[in-house]
């Protein structure tokens, strides 16, 4: 092929274009990956972080001997994070629930509506797949109070969930709340397009600290230490 | 003439050869070395794409094997003596384009395409493996010498519409605009006269015409493409994924086994997103080579043009060259959204061993052709 001929200019002209377009995608590239990257980052990070709560255990409060007079203890229950807010396919979803839980119906006035509730570990692998499948349930973890038996309710008083955390409302859950009250931790996950976590992306932000135990004496009416 | 000056020219001729021969050498090593680097690193990269799936090196494994088998097919198909394919010439178009044909009737279908015939251990597309041999059948009306001017443009284009019709019966529009890029690099590096393809740009928007009114999601695409937000979680889910993963991959990327958005959210990332799923490990530091590589091998291929010993040799070889950079910058094009996504793969890098065979085979025809 002669340097100078039509057909050898045409293929240097052609080799031109083709590194031509070469450098276009790489200014594209550098765009995406320098220039404009926090940006898609921002939004990338938004559409994939989730943001959890990690429970903390409320203080114990003990007898003198070391007994516990009362307790939390963790539930875990199946609900509903969002309503659908098409018809068809809440109407799909609820036929899908009622073959596991019967006559489960949304309820859209309610938030965080339980499906099931007090779950054991059976009934939550029972549930998995149902929960894994449909993004709008999900298990849920609360703490419960549990008293020992013989207690005196009104001496040991209540307590309320406020924003996930027990507060005592009464009694010496309320005299000793600032000991016995846990502060809940927090977390970031990574989850993929079907809401599933992200192996390896769990990271904790904020450490969960439980709260004291409280050992009360009646002897000394109902004192603390 | 002087017996000193015909041991001269002797010598001269010796000289040439001995420094044709050198080039001919040294541009097939470098070219059988920067496939290897590519097949290599194309492999890192499907492990990557899939490092978070139950089985990691399901993909990366089987991809191994198909640069193995890539390899002997190059040594054996530059093995041929070029004359030999010359030889074969219709016959062996004959044999690749029933092949095309007959996977519309025979073959299987897959996302919607009847393009890959089952072998049971493995899928086989004859419309990848049929590239090379698409374009060796252009030049070889160049060859023959009988068509000459309009008639000549006007016998490639009718063998490109032979070649494409059963591409676009399949549909693979992806695959259809790759021997398109052949067509139009077979049809410009020959010399044809430009104004020949004149009649060509009408059918092509009649046909473009036609493909969006029978085929809604292609036109979809388009619009997506001009404008993800319209449908960001439809047709605009590819492009916005793309972008996300090129902005995780930033200027030196994350770790190999580290990207967890080709894992997480880009789809098909070990084929049609390869380019995108790459650049997230290994960021624009790392993606950059991958451009220029195909560039080089582009300017490889021209070099090795210059060696042929006929028009027609070198117009393929040259073609050869070219249709694989056409496509990886089709390919990474669609990747850093500059084009709508077409299911276009990234030659040696994306899974598939259609692809990766066609690549070889195409680059061990055109050793063949310019062998001195």
């Amino acid at each position: 092929m002669e340097p100078s001929s039509p057909s050898h200019k045409r293929a240097v002209i052609l080799l031109f274009f083709l590194f031509l377009w070469a450098a276009l995608v790489a200014a594209r590239l550098f765009y995406f990956t320098v220039l404009a990257r926090s940006d898609y980052l921002a939004v990338s990070n938004r559409v994939s972080t989730r943001f959890g709560v990690i429970p903390a255990i409320r203080g114990r409060i003990l007898k003198s001997d070391g007994s516990p007079l009362a307790w939390s203890e963790f539930r875990v229950d199946m609900i509903v994070a969002s309503v659908p807010s098409s018809r068809r396919v809440r109407e799909f979803l609820e036929k899908r629930v009622r073959e596991v839980v019967p006559g489960f119906t949304f309820d859209a006035a309610r938030e965080n509506q339980v499906v099931a509730e007090n779950l054991s570990p059976e009934e939550m692998r029972f549930f998995l797949p149902l929960v894994s499948s449909y993004g709008v349930l999900r298990f849920s973890k609360r703490s419960v109070r549990r008293l020992a038996p013989g207690a005196d309710s009104l001496l040991v008083g209540e307590t309320v969930e406020k924003n996930g955390v027990l507060v005592g409302v009464s009694g010496w859950e309320k005299k000793f709340d600032g000991r016995l009250r846990s502060v809940p931790g927090k977390f970031r996950v990574m989850v993929d397009r079907t809401g599933r976590w992200i192996p390896g992306t769990w990271r904790e932000i904020v450490k969960p600290c439980d709260g004291r135990d409280v050992v009360v004496s009646w002897e000394r009416g109902g004192a603390a230490r | 003439m002087s017996s000193r000056d015909l041991g001269m020219s002797d010598l001269k001729k010796a000289g040439t050869n001995d420094s044709v021969g050198l080039r001919f050498f040294v541009s097939a090593i470098f070219m059988s070395v920067l496939l290897f680097m590519m097949g290599l690193w194309g492999v890192l990269s499907i492990y990557n794409a899939t490092a978070f799936s139950d089985s990691p090196l399901h993909y990366a494994g089987l991809q191994t094997l198909w640069v193995s088998f890539g390899f002997f097919v190059l040594w054996a198909s530059s093995s041929v003596p070029f004359e030999s394919y010359e030889r074969a010439g219709w016959r062996l178009v004959a044999f690749f384009y029933a092949a095309l044909v007959l996977v519309l009737f025979f073959g299987g279908g897959v996302r919607g395409m009847r393009g890959w015939y089952d072998l049971g251990v493995c899928f086989v597309q004859p419309s990848e493996i049929a590239k090379p041999v698409f374009l060796f059948s252009l030049t070889l009306l160049l060859a023959d010498g009988k068509w000459k001017g309009a008639p000549l443009s006007a016998a490639t284009m009718a063998v490109t519409a032979l070649w494409t019709l059963p591409i676009a019966a399949q549909p693979d529009f992806g695959t259809l605009s790759v021997y398109v890029l052949g067509f139009l690099l077979v049809f410009l590096s020959a010399g044809l006269k430009l104004t020949h393809l004149i009649p060509c740009l009408f059918f092509g928007g009649a046909a473009s015409v036609l493909v969006f009114i029978r085929k809604p999601y292609v036109l979809d695409r388009v619009v997506a493409f001009l404008d993800p937000s319209v449908d960001p979680a439809g047709a605009g889910w590819h492009i916005l994924q793309f972008k996300y993963t090129l902005a995780r991959g930033g200027f030196a990327g994350r770790d190999w086994g580290g990207a967890l958005w080709s894992n997480a959210y880009l789809p098909l990332p070990y084929s049609d997103s390869t380019f995108a799923s790459l650049t997230e490990s290994v960021g624009f530091l790392g993606a950059l080579p991958v451009v220029v590589g195909y560039c080089v091998l582009a300017y490889l291929c021209y070099s090795l043009s210059s060696l042929a010993k006929t028009d027609s040799r070198r117009v393929f070889i040259f073609s050869v060259g070219g249709l694989v950079a056409a496509q990886a910058l089709l390919h990474m094009s669609v990747n850093v959204g500059l084009f709508p996504p077409t299911g276009i793969t990234l030659p040696m890098f994306s899974y598939g061993g259609s692809s990766l065979i066609s690549t070889m085979f195409g680059f061990g025809m055109a050793l063949s052709a310019a062998k001195p």
